[in-house]
This record gives C-alpha cells, sequence and structure tokens, in this order.
C-alpha cells in the first residue's frame, strides 16, 4: 500500500479518500492519523513555498482536506483529545474590498504551519476587526486588500485600533495585489508581506 | 504653453502619429503618455462613484475637464465605468456596484464595482452543456447571472420550435408567461438606454477629437479562461476542473475564443479611434497557476483570441495586472510572431526585463506604481518616470502609464501632473 502522506501531497483525492475509509474501517488511531494528515499539510505548504504548486494545488488540496476532516472527525471526537496551536492570527479583507484569493492563500498556509487563524471575510469594518481583537485577543493581525481604496481602510482600522489602546498588543501584517512597502508607513502598520509564504515568516518571527 | 497654441487638428495628428508609431516599434518625436483611469477624474470632479455609474453625461465632463488639461497623448474610454442604469435592469447578479437598486447587489456610494464570482455554471452541467450550449447557456447560466432575465429558464425545447405548430403555440405561450414580459420589459429598457448610452460615448469621443485628443482603447475582449473562471465556473471551480475536470475545462474554455473576438472587434467598430483592443487579464498573472497550468489551460486560448483580433486589424493590448515575471517567455514568444501588433501594459512586471526580452517586437506600457501616484512625492514620481524611460526608451515602442489600471481613483493630483510633465521632460527623441 502506497504512503498515505504522499498520496494527499500528491493530490490523488479518489485514492486517498479510498485510503482513509480502509484506515478507518480498520480502526486505526484517529489520532495518528490526524498527525499524517498534518504532516501532509506541511508537504503541500512546502510545496507551495517551492513554487511547485499554486492556487488550484492550494484549492484542491483545501478540497480533499476538507473532505478527510469531515470523515475524520466523528472519530476524533470521540477521543476528546484537542490540539494546541503555535499562535493566533485575525485575519481578514479590509473595508470597502471584497477580493478573499490572496487571504485565502494566507489562510491556507497559517493553518498549514500549525497557526490558529481567525478569518473575518472581506468587506471587514474597523469595529468588527476591534471588537474581534477583544475577543479572539491574537498575537497577529493581517489586513488583505486588493483594490487601492483598502490603503486608506488599512489606515483607519489600525487608527482604530490605536484609538482602542490596543496597537501595543499586536503585530500587524498587509498584502495584496496593490500594496507594497510603500503602503507599511502610511498605514500604520509594522510589516508587508509580498506572498503567502512572507506571511508565515512574518508570523513565525513574531508568535 | 507652445503645445496648447497648435490647432486641435494638428494636435489631434501628432498625437495619433506619436502613439501608433510607438506601437509600431518605431521612434516618435517623444514617448507617449497614456494613462488609464477609471474614477480618478470623477473623483476629482467631487462625484461619488454611485453618481459617476448613474450620470454617465456628468461622468463624460469629468473625464474630459480632468484630462485633457494634462495635455495625455490619448484619453481612455468611458467604457471601464459601466453603467449602473444597464445593470439594474438586467438585476445583473455577477457584480456589486454603489447605489444598485436591489440591496442584494449594493455597495456603498464611494465604492468602486466589483466582480462576485460564483459557479453560475456548475461541475455536474458540463456533460449537457456540450450536447446543448445555446440552451444551457440559456436556461441555466444566463438567468442565474440576470435575475430580470430568469424567465429564460423556462425557454422551449428547439427541438419543439421546428414544427410549425411548435412556433405557433409553444412560442406565444412562453411569451405569455409573466417572467417572459419581465425580459421583453428589461431588454425594451435596456435597448432604450444603450440607445442614449451610445450617444453619450460618441459625443465624449467627438468632443475629444474637436480638442485634439485621440481615444486610446476601443472594445474589449477577455482571456477565454477569464471568461470560464470569473463568470460561469468560478475560480475555486475553475481550477478544481484543473484536477476533476481537466478535458472539459479545456473544451469549455475553447468556446469562447470566437465569441471573445467578435464581441472585441463589434465594440471596438462603435468607435473607430486608435484600434487598440483592452484585454485585462485576471488568472494569468505569477502566483495563480504553474507553468504547466499556464500552458495548458490559460494561454493556448488567450494567444487564439489575440490572433483573432490581429486578424482583423486590432492591436490586442492587454493589461497584465500583477506580476507576469514567470510569463515574460510566452509574452515573447507571442510578440516575436507579431511585431508591432501587439501591447502589453505592466504593473507590477519588471521593465528592464520585459525590454530585453521583446521590447523590440511588442510595445510595453507602464507602470508607475499605484502606491508612488497614492503617497509618494511628486519628485520620486518624477525619479521612477525617468528610470523607466532611460530603460524603455531606445528603438520606440515604449508608453508611459501608471501601473495597476493606470492612474488609481484616489492618485494625488501633483502626482498625476509629475508622471505626465516627467515624460515631456525626459521622453524626447528629437525636437
Amino acid at each position: 500500500m502506497s504512503n498515505f502522506i504522499d498520496e494527499i501531497v500528491e493530490l490523488n483525492e479518489n485514492k486517498v479518500i479510498e485510503m482513509l475509509k480502509f484506515k478507518l474501517d480498520n480502526n486505526e488511531d484517529p489520532l495518528a492519523i490526524m498527525e499524517e494528515i498534518k504532516e501532509a499539510m506541511k508537504g503541500i505548504g512546502e510545496r507551495f513555498e517551492k513554487k511547485e504548486y499554486f492556487l488550484p494545488d492550494l484549492i484542491m488540496s483545501g478540497e480533499i482536506l476538507r473532505q478527510l476532516f469531515e470523515m475524520l472527525s466523528p472519530k476524533l471526537k470521540e477521543t476528546g483529545a484537542s490540539e494546541k496551536k503555535k499562535g493566533k492570527v485575525l485575519l481578514g479583507t479590509v473595508a470597502g474590498d471584497i477580493h478573499d484569493i490572496g487571504k485565502d492563500v494566507v489562510k491556507f498556509m497559517l493553518d498549514a504551519n500549525g497557526f490558529d487563524v481567525l478569518d473575518l471575510g472581506v468587506d471587514v469594518s474597523a469595529d468588527k476587526f476591534v471588537d474581534s481583537m477583544k475577543d479572539y485577543k491574537p498575537q497577529v493581525l493581517a489586513l488583505s486588500g486588493f483594490l487601492t481604496l483598502a490603503f486608506d481602510s488599512m489606515k483607519e482600522i489600525i487608527q482604530k485600533i490605536k484609538d482602542a489602546g490596543l496597537r501595543k498588543s499586536i503585530k500587524i501584517m498587509i498584502g495584496g495585489g496593490t500594496v507594497d512597502e510603500r503602503i507599511v508607513e502610511y498605514v500604520g502598520a509594522d510589516a508587508y508581506g509580498e506572498s503567502a509564504v512572507d506571511a508565515v515568516n512574518l508570523v513565525k518571527e513574531w508568535v | 504653453m507652445i503645445v496648447s497654441e497648435k490647432k486641435p487638428r494638428v494636435l489631434y495628428k501628432e498625437r495619433y502619429e506619436r502613439v501608433m508609431t510607438t506601437i509600431d516599434i518605431k521612434e516618435p518625436d517623444r514617448v507617449p503618455v497614456v494613462p488609464g483611469v477609471m474614477f480618478y477624474p470623477t473623483e476629482q470632479y467631487g462625484m461619488t462613484k454611485k453618481e459617476a455609474m448613474y450620470d454617465l453625461e456628468k461622468t463624460a465632463k469629468a473625464y474630459l475637464e480632468v484630462l485633457t488639461p494634462l495635455n495625455i497623448d490619448a484619453l481612455p474610454p468611458l467604457l471601464s465605468i459601466w453603467p449602473g442604469k444597464l445593470m439594474d435592469i438586467l438585476k445583473a447578479r455577477v457584480f456589486k456596484w454603489p447605489g444598485a437598486a436591489e440591496e442584494i447587489s449594493r455597495l456603498e456610494d464611494h465604492l468602486p464595482f466589483q466582480f462576485v464570482e460564483g459557479e453560475y455554471l456548475k461541475a455536474e452541467e458540463y456533460e449537457e452543456l456540450f450536447e446543448d450550449s445555446t440552451g444551457v447557456i440559456l436556461r441555466k447560466v444566463i438567468p442565474r447571472q440576470f435575475g430580470a432575465l430568469q424567465g429564460f429558464s423556462e425557454f422551449p425545447e428547439f427541438s419543439n420550435l421546428a414544427s410549425g405548430l411548435g412556433v405557433m403555440f409553444t412560442l406565444p405561450i412562453f411569451s405569455a408567461m409573466s417572467k417572459t414580459k419581465e425580459i421583453n420589459e428589461a431588454l425594451n429598457a435596456a435597448s432604450d438606454y444603450l440607445i442614449k448610452y451610445f450617444s453619450i460615448t460618441n459625443n465624449y469621443g467627438n468632443s475629444l477629437k474637436k480638442l485634439g485628443f485621440p481615444l486610446f482603447y476601443t472594445g474589449i475582449a477577455m482571456a477565454p479562461f477569464d471568461v470560464v473562471s470569473d463568470l460561469l465556473r468560478g475560480m475555486r471551480g475553475s481550477m478544481l476542473d484543473m484536477y476533476r475536470h481537466p478535458e472539459e475545462l479545456k473544451k469549455l474554455t475553447n468556446i469562447f475564443i470566437e465569441g471573445q473576438i467578435k464581441a472585441g472587434v463589434q465594440l471596438a467598430q462603435l468607435t473607430p479611434k486608435i484600434k487598440v483592443i483592452f484585454m485585462p487579464l485576471h488568472r494569468g498573472a505569477d502566483g495563480f497557476m504553474s507553468k504547466d497550468q499556464f500552458e495548458e489551460f490559460y494561454w493556448p486560448g488567450l494567444t487564439s483570441v489575440m490572433e483573432g483580433l490581429i486578424k482583423n486589424n486590432y492591436i490586442p493590448g492587454l493589461f497584465l495586472e500583477g506580476g507576469y515575471n514567470e510569463r515574460l517567455e510566452y509574452l515573447a514568444e507571442f510578440a516575436k510572431k507579431h511585431k508591432g501588433k501587439v501591447l502589453y501594459w505592466f504593473d507590477r512586471t519588471d521593465l528592464a526585463k520585459a525590454k530585453e526580452l521583446f521590447g523590440g517586437h511588442a510595445c510595453i506600457k507602464g507602470n508607475v506604481p499605484g502606491s508612488l501616484l497614492n503617497m509618494g512625492t511628486p519628485q520620486q514620481v518624477e525619479d521612477y518616470v525617468k528610470e523607466s524611460i532611460e530603460i524603455c526608451k531606445d528603438g520606440g515602442g515604449f508608453i508611459i502609464d501608471g501601473g495597476v489600471s493606470g492612474i488609481p481613483d484616489e492618485a494625488q493630483p501633483e502626482n498625476v501632473k509629475a508622471m505626465v510633465d516627467a515624460t515631456f521632460k525626459y521622453g524626447v527623441y528629437r525636437k
């Protein structure tokens, strides 16, 4: 039998699902299976970093992982185990902008690297970011934007975070289509990431 | 200024020739500056984005009054501001825009229109589509994309219509349905609106000409993969298809080649000016797909459309938003086959590399960064333009423009002026 982890990394959808069924039928330890899946996610993330995988591959892997988790989660719940994450990142596309591609890739890569990510979606207001920061208590805030209007939305969001007295407790990174290092100072962020790999590296550095 | 003392007719000719000579990869008197815009002129004119989309007459005025004093070499058409009224009439579901009549489509007044991605064609409908593409597009895709056209979902079987009785009974029955009445009303209203719309765009083109400015970009065409990915299968759907339905995906993409050529040429014929057809690319950029995927799914359909446009004597003007640094070899290969017949507008692509690879074959346009035009100083803008001109000027084939969508909506006017003036200052080939 071929390696479960490799088959996931290779994105062989049908094969992988068949293999998981077999494992579950044979009462393999769900926690051990989960570890294998995590290992595979890391492998997928590495291929993305090496520019061997791109969006179609990430989307396909997301689709495979979703199915695997669906099959596995009832068994995992029975074990009652919960996993420790490395740190918390709050993420969203800023007010006025409904683009989600870049944000979703960043979420995937942070997930794959073991971080806990709360994704607020698109067109997220400053107030919503501030409220979520209070509830979720992330160490890192990741602001995404594709349109040039996002510059001002980011600025406003960070201003409101300052006004709420929360700026010192958080590191803020920005990214997206038109964002570049020139924007960091303007909006009052800590750093800019060119790609999802940069985003992961920044979080690793900060957390 | 000496320039403005010339008669508009003379200026028109000079500007037209300057741009055409450049596209033809020869040196004109000066590097042209032809900025693309969307809402920059209307913002400067104090209009909200909603107002810009609903009062196109005023938008045309804003374009003229804000852009012509810059003495740029050609003006963009109005087609980058989509008419809100038309989208309301048809109840477009594929976009959200400011001031939409229906709440589900409405964005705030100060926001630009944006695409709503979705699976307007489902993966399980591929087979049906290939058996009867007209039927599936009419009965399934269009009703999902446009609320006012939902009645098409009941359109009778074409086979029934071939018998005389089918036409005598089935069609009138279809026509009597309340949903069909809504289609008729919407399409009639849309036709009436379009008559007004085209008179506004024609007046705009004529006013430009009277003032001595040619119109740049006439029609619009898309890469077939983007048609599929933006408006039919969604990005997620189209990318999953690469794994689950690769052959179907390619076949679907190919269906749109002829349509994009015809649509591009048809719109262009309405306003015969500088014959460049705007082709904004979406999923082709670096980072979206691998080289192999690009080569298999994206590039063949795109080049078929480009070649079709060239055969019809139009110049495909690709807007290469994002970075295309990993795609330069493909762009080079096409340019070498079609010298002087293609224009590449770059955003975050290395101009020096582009110039080196195909500067002698394809006209390059770009790429003052949006962040610089919005947040930089005039001096920084001038320095950027100067450097770009130094890199790209030799031999012609270079036009100055902003990077992302030209001049960003929120750009600082002094930076825009700095971009244009720097081109006048550093772009001279001969006096």
